[in-house]
């Protein structure tokens, strides 16, 4: 069958084999946007599940101050176990600010971190 | 370039390397045009189901598994895309009758394709591929203009490498039918 050389004859006269000039380049420009575009949403992804956790957390701690349910538990567990916990609501809020201000830097600080090491790599 | 330094490539790539990629595109561009564009019969669509291919493959690299070469697994890709394009077009496809390719003599096709390498046959030959249905093409344009062994030809067509020689062997026998129907049609 390899031995047909009369339809490999007409294949290739049936129809031009030239991709048009600067297409492999002008694919590869395509593939470089379609990485950045990519990581750009994994970053704006990425805050938004910062974001809304934080908020949650904001949210069910003035829930639970409100209700003075948060009082009462950590009364209890300060009797229970005798540890040393603030009672205090600005205290609390304050303690949650940052908390996610702390998970924000080191989330940024990997992101440089790992950038740096990929540019490096690639050089 | 071997399979394993196109793994290292692929591996590369995946880790943020993306420039790299420019290699499988220097490398195999030209083949995944040849197949799509034989497969779709339009310069233009084929450009850009080959840049789809392209992209395909490049957002889907991670689940590329190694178990064959690159190649097959972006012709299989490309071949997949152009399939899916004819498809939506809905184009038919003379058909025919299964006991005419059955009653032709495998000699009588060794003699016609083998020996004969006139004008008047290529031409026919041409026009006889062009009323092929799409798979048949891809089948030939992979197996006698991009020199794909059957063994890879069963990866890229999902069929096993007998069935690969079933279909190619038929396809000899269609273009005969039809070729021979095209020269009694000139006579």
């Amino acid at each position: 069958m390899s031995s047909d050389k009369i339809i490999g004859d007409a294949l290739k006269q049936q129809w031009p084999d030239e991709l048009p000039a600067g297409f492999n380049s002008r694919l590869m420009e395509q593939i470089n946007k379609d990485v950045a575009v990519r990581k750009r949403r994994q970053t704006v992804l990425s805050y938004l599940l910062v974001g809304g956790v934080s908020l949650l957390l904001v949210g069910l701690a003035g829930f639970l101050l409100k209700d003075g349910i948060l009082l009462t538990f950590l009364k209890s567990v300060k009797s229970m176990f005798a540890v040393q916990v603030s009672s205090s609501a600005l205290g609390f809020s304050i303690y949650i600010a940052v908390i996610v201000l702390f998970l924000l830097f080191m989330d940024g600080y990997f992101r440089s971190l790992r950038e740096k090491r990929l540019k490096q790599d690639a050089e | 370039m071997d399979h394993q330094t196109e793994i290292n490539y692929i591996k590369k790539i995946l880790d943020g390397d993306t420039n790299l990629f420019s290699y499988f595109l220097n490398s195999y561009s030209h083949s995944v045009f040849t197949l799509i564009v034989r497969v779709v019969q339009s310069k233009e669509d084929a450009e850009e189901l080959t840049q789809d291919t392209f992209l395909k493959a490049f957002r889907k690299l991670d689940t590329y598994r190694g178990d064959c070469s690159f190649s097959t697994w972006l012709f299989r890709i490309g071949y997949n895309t152009a399939i899916s394009a004819v498809r939506k077009k809905k184009i038919v496809f003379p058909a025919i009758d299964e006991y005419v390719i059955d009653t032709v003599a495998d000699e009588d096709v060794d003699r016609l394709l083998a020996g004969n390498d006139s004008e008047e046959l290529l031409i026919h030959m041409e026009k006889a591929i062009e009323k092929l249905n799409p798979d048949e093409k891809a089948l030939i344009t992979l197996y006698y203009l991009e020199n794909n062994p059957v063994q890879e030809l069963a990866q890229v067509f999902g069929i096993t490498p007998d069935n690969v020689k079933v279909k190619l062997h038929r396809t000899r026998k269609k273009l005969y039918v039809m070729i021979r129907e095209l020269t009694k049609a000139d006579a």
